[in-house]
């Protein structure tokens, strides 16, 4: 009669503890240190990409980017399909982890918008290194926005079961041109 | 202590193979589930991911944004026809994501089937036709746009309805496909409960198995903890060796008894070899050396060997039974040197008794016969003392010591018949014998005493006369003798009888003869041990009768060597009978009826009444004898018969005086040093001597009839017994002077007729019309002996008899009474004897002989010629 009770014992506080961290692990997002930024400069060429933040319930631009200024950006690459493409599709383009360190983000949800207002959040803590990037040549060449461009950021589907949820569907916004950091 | 091989404790072989049959069909099964399970389990995965996965990213959504899209191109491209924006870039970017989208639903993978679905077919090719005639104006200049604004409106309108298709009928298809993705997803889910409920059922009862094997194991483990404490009790405790082999005859079990007996402890013993570890050199080959091929081992007598190396005998027991690893045999070994010691003390207890009890044998005989020879010298010298003038109380004092020396020769003789019997000499060869004659043989000679103590004395056959039988007639007549003797010695009044039967047992026949008396009886008490030796049952003062005690077991001796029994049944003041059970064969006719030594007393109370009758010419003649008394007493009795008597001391001397001397006749002992009887005897006859041919009586105290055989077939004419008797001289006398003076040397051997111990059958034998009816010179020697004046008066009462015993006597055999004829006819028989009249004497003897057979008609028939004979001897005994 021991051994059960013990065993039973053994598994509540398991339990009590998973369910301990799970709540600690239920994110507060931590304010982004924003500090001071300096004032946003456009670019030469035709802006592609606007990031904003929100800074004390206002909207600042925190950068612009042309294409070059992204291209700029180490180059991330990878093969996948897609089920909105035929076929296998070579993408290039800035990995999203990277992006947002290199603009100081390490926290907050990033809210990407397309150009037909298509609106989706993706945490930061979510994004890893090597996992999504944004996308601006396919196969190559650069998109068009009547092929999904000019930016489009892009899952490698095919390398992880994981990048095949509705939820990482949704986030892979096509003709995206905003960006907003939230805290 | 022993620790036993685990193998020992059996389980039951057949449960535990259906156990483990049971137990690999649930293991299988439990198998072909959890693979079936987890087949169904991944194909749910699979399907659960196609619906995470790859028609994912939400469809309606997706369809019904292409609507949306359109919508948002048209209403960019009606607020330029209505002149409210000049801008173009918004009707341009809208038209761009229209495209896009068209795209992503006619190349996207997930769409495919929206595309080829027939009813959309007209749709899709109708979107496709308005994006191609479209796309060159909307890239093209903005004035050649302006320009074209109005014709494109229409055609987008025209185009709504058509997007709305799409929508609608995208929506429909997906809803229909989702639908039936979940079905197959639900059966799969439903096929996966299933098997695990199956599956749980089977764990149930896997469980509910484990656990009744499980008690049973429990239960099991339990009772062979006890019967191997049991067993390991029983082996520490046993005080024979035990020892467990395997196939190879390596030790497995050793226990306590095993150490104290071999003196190896079991650590010392385990794993090695058996057979050499505690078997001797020699007894390590077969049939101990282990042999699992043989079927029963079963017991042996070895020599096994000790850790000292000290070889002892042991008995030896295995068995071979069945264990887990394979046979074994278990032995259990017992040290039994002590036992085997035991037994040789035993053995030599009894062979040292043995020796005793031939030595105590050995010394009665040579005892009773060593006091013969001096009873010899007594009795013979007492005879002849009689023979000379004595005064009347001389005379009553030898008759005294007469009768002494007659029962104390008997006793003797008792003894003696004991050693003989006990060297199983007396029995002799089985002949033809007529019983129902040798009974009353037995009878007639005890009549005088039964008549003494007013004895009714008889014979009664009850299943009629028993004829011929083959048997020992010197063991049933001296069976017979002592206890008919015995009966009449212990029964006052009344009747002493001898009864016959014939009885079937266990499919032999046998047969019975009984000694009943109405005498005093025997105690029960008492009843076990009168077959002992040397018994008398009354040993205080008033002893009633005299006797060794020898009688009943001399009895006992010659029934048991017969292949018989003896017994007697008794009750106080009642009286006893003896009965005697023997095997009986019956048997053709006897050829003779061997006569039984008459014991010395009876011989002496038949003596002729007076000294010497016969004197016949002077002989000369030679005594061959080693006792000096012996010689004494026979020279005596010859010179007093007339004759010149010449000595020789030994055998050779006798032979060296006959062949150098011609003697008339020749005494020749028996038994003497250098030469004996026998040897001197074959000497004379097969030398040239002088005596070569002359008779030869022989002197001899082995008074047995083999013997007597033996004696005349060496050359001898006649058999004297020792002690001697003037009566025997006499016979033998009368014997050899009726034949040829000098027995032809080349037909030396002797007739029947010639033996003189059988004075009946010798009588009988010589054809009677050759025999005198009165032998010449015998009234003359009778005259001698009697006195000139008490013969006549002899011969007158013998007429008398005669006269009246001859008419009795043919009288009793006409009315029956055959036994009282056969007395009066052997009376006058003995009395013709002493006067020499041979005639009436044979013819007398004769007629006996036929009745003794139980043949009066022959008697009757021969009663003539005896009224003849008779006639012509009172006539010629009258003459003188």
């Amino acid at each position: 009669m021991k051994a059960p009770i013990a065993a039973f014992g053994l598994v509540a506080v398991i339990l009590a503890i998973w369910a301990f961290t799970g709540m600690n692990r239920s994110p507060l997002p931590p304010v982004a240190d924003a500090g001071p930024l300096a004032p946003a400069t456009l670019p030469k060429g035709e802006v592609v990409l606007t990031v904003n933040q929100e800074i004390n319930g206002q909207q600042q631009v925190l950068a612009y980017f042309d294409l070059p200024a992204l291209q700029a950006l180490p180059i991330a690459s990878f093969e996948t399909t897609t089920m909105w493409t035929h076929g296998l599709q070579k993408f290039e383009g800035v990995d999203l982890k990277i992006f947002l360190d290199s603009l100081g983000v390490a926290a907050g949800t990033l809210i990407a918008t397309a150009v037909n207002d298509y609106r989706i959040e993706i945490p930061v803590a979510e994004i890893e290194q090597g996992g999504p990037m944004i996308a601006y040549h396919v196969n190559g060449s650069p998109m068009s926005v009547r092929d999904k461009g000019p930016l489009w950021i892009v899952y490698p589907y095919d390398a992880n079961p994981k990048y095949q949820t509705e939820v990482v569907f949704s986030r892979s916004i096509w003709q995206m041109n905003r960006l907003e950091v939230a805290p | 202590m022993v620790n036993l091989p685990f193998s020992w404790v059996n389980f039951g072989p057949k449960d535990s193979t259906r156990r483990l049959v049971a137990g690999l069909a649930a293991i299988v099964l439990f198998i072909f589930l959890a693979i079936a399970i987890g087949t169904l389990a991944r194909q749910a995965l699979q399907q659960m991911r196609l619906l995470n996965t790859a028609n994912s990213d939400n469809l309606q959504w997706t369809l019904s944004q292409t609507e949306v899209e359109y919508l948002q191109f048209h209403i960019a491209l009606l607020q330029v026809q209505a002149g409210q924006t000049a801008d173009l870039d918004d009707l341009r970017r809208w038209f761009d994501i229209f495209v896009s989208r068209m795209n992503i639903i006619t190349q996207g993978p997930i769409y495919g089937h929206l595309v080829t679905e027939p009813q959309m077919a007209q749709e899709f090719a109708a979107v496709a036709d308005f994006i191609d005639d479209v796309l060159p104006q909307i890239d093209g200049a903005d004035l050649a746009l302006r320009a074209q604004i109005p014709k494109i409106a229409a055609r987008a309108q025209e185009l709504r309805k058509d997007v709305r298709n799409i929508t609608l009928e995208g929506i429909r298809v997906f809803s229909k496909m989702s639908d039936s993705q979940r079905h197959t997803v639900s059966e799969t889910m439903g096929r996966i409960a299933l098997l695990t409920v199956g599956l749980i059922l089977i764990l149930l009862m896997t469980v509910f198995f484990l656990a009744k094997i499980y008690r049973a194991a429990k239960v099991q483990s339990a009772e062979n903890s006890a019967t191997r404490e049991r067993l390991q009790a029983m082996l520490n405790t046993a005080l024979d060796a035990v020892l467990v082999v395997d196939r190879a005859g390596r030790l497995l079990a050793f226990n306590g008894a095993a150490t104290e007996i071999f003196g190896y402890t079991e650590a010392e013993a385990i794993g090695k070899k058996m057979t050499d570890l505690v078997l001797a050199q020699d007894q390590q080959k077969p049939p101990l050396q282990v042999n699992l091929g043989a079927g029963d081992l079963g017991r042996l007598q070895v020599n096994a060997k000790r850790k000292s190396g000290e070889v002892f005998p042991v008995e030896w027991s295995r068995a071979k039974t069945m264990s887990p690893e394979g046979e074994i045999i278990v032995s259990y070994v017992r040290d039994i040197s002590d036992r085997i010691r035991a037994e040789e003390r035993l053995t030599k207890a009894r062979d040292d008794a043995l020796a005793g009890e031939r030595a105590k044998a050995r010394f009665m005989a040579v005892m009773s016969h060593e006091m013969r020879t001096p009873l010899n010298g007594l009795l013979g010298s007492l005879d002849l003392l009689k023979a000379t003038k004595l005064t009347p109380k001389q005379v009553e004092f030898t008759n005294v010591m007469e009768k002494s020396g007659a029962m104390l020769l008997h006793h003797v003789n008792d003894v003696l018949d004991i050693s003989r019997l006990e060297s199983g000499r007396i029995i002799g060869d089985f002949v033809p014998l007529d019983l129902d004659v040798l009974i009353r043989e037995v009878l007639e000679s005890q009549k005088a005493l039964a008549q003494a103590k007013k004895l009714r004395l008889r014979y009664r056959p009850e299943a009629g006369a028993i004829g011929s039988i083959m048997g020992s007639a010197i063991g049933l007549r001296q069976v017979l003798l002592n206890l008919v003797s015995n009966a009449i010695k212990f029964t006052d009044r009344g009747l002493v009888e001898v009864q016959t039967s014939l009885a079937i047992m266990d499919g032999h026949q046998r047969l019975s003869l009984r000694v009943r008396d109405t005498g005093m009886g025997i105690a029960p008490g008492d009843q076990a041990r009168i077959f002992d030796d040397f018994v008398t049952l009354d040993s205080s003062f008033g002893r009633r009768a005299d006797g060794t005690g020898l009688g009943l077991g001399i009895a006992r001796r010659i029934v048991q060597s017969m292949g018989g029994a003896i017994g007697l049944v008794s009750e106080a003041n009642l009286g006893s009978t003896f009965w005697i059970d023997l095997p009986y064969e019956k048997a053709a006719k006897p050829t003779l009826t061997p006569r039984p030594r008459k014991t010395q007393a009876e011989n002496h109370m038949k003596q002729p009444g007076g000294s010497a009758y016969v004197k016949a010419a002077k002989l000369d003649i030679l005594i061959v004898e080693d006792n000096q008394i012996n010689r004494f007493i026979l020279r005596e009795m010859l010179i007093d018969m007339g004759h010149s008597v010449t000595e020789a001391s030994d055998g050779l001397m006798g032979v060296d005086l006959a062949q150098s001397r011609r003697f008339d006749l020749i005494f020749m002992d028996i038994s003497m040093p250098a030469l004996d009887g026998i040897a001197a005897t074959l000497r004379l006859r097969a030398g040239r001597g002088l005596s070569a041919s002359a008779p030869i009586v022989a002197l001899t105290a082995h008074a047995l009839p083999d013997d007597h055989a033996l004696f005349l077939a060496s050359g001898m004419n006649a058999v004297l017994n020792k002690p001697l008797e003037r009566a025997a001289l006499f016979r033998v006398f009368e014997e050899l002077l009726m034949w040829p003076k000098s027995p032809s040397k080349t037909s030396p051997k002797p007739s029947k007729s010639a033996r003189i111990s059988g004075p009946t059958k010798a009588m009988a034998a010589p054809p009677q019309e050759d025999l005198p009816i009165l032998r010449a010179g015998a009234l003359q020697e009778l005259a001698q002996v009697l006195g000139p004046d008490r013969l006549p008066q002899m011969i007158d009462r013998f007429l008398q008899e005669g006269h009246r015993t001859l008419p009795a006597s043919l009288k009793a055999l006409a009315q029956g009474h055959d036994s009282q004829a056969k007395d009066m006819i052997h009376s006058l028989a003995g009395a013709a004897a002493t006067f020499g009249a041979l005639a009436l004497q044979a013819q007398l003897a004769q007629m006996e002989t036929e009745l003794k057979r139980s043949n009066p008609a022959g008697a009757r028939t021969m009663h003539p010629d005896l009224a003849k004979i008779w006639a012509q001897t009172a006539e010629a005994m009258a003459g003188i």
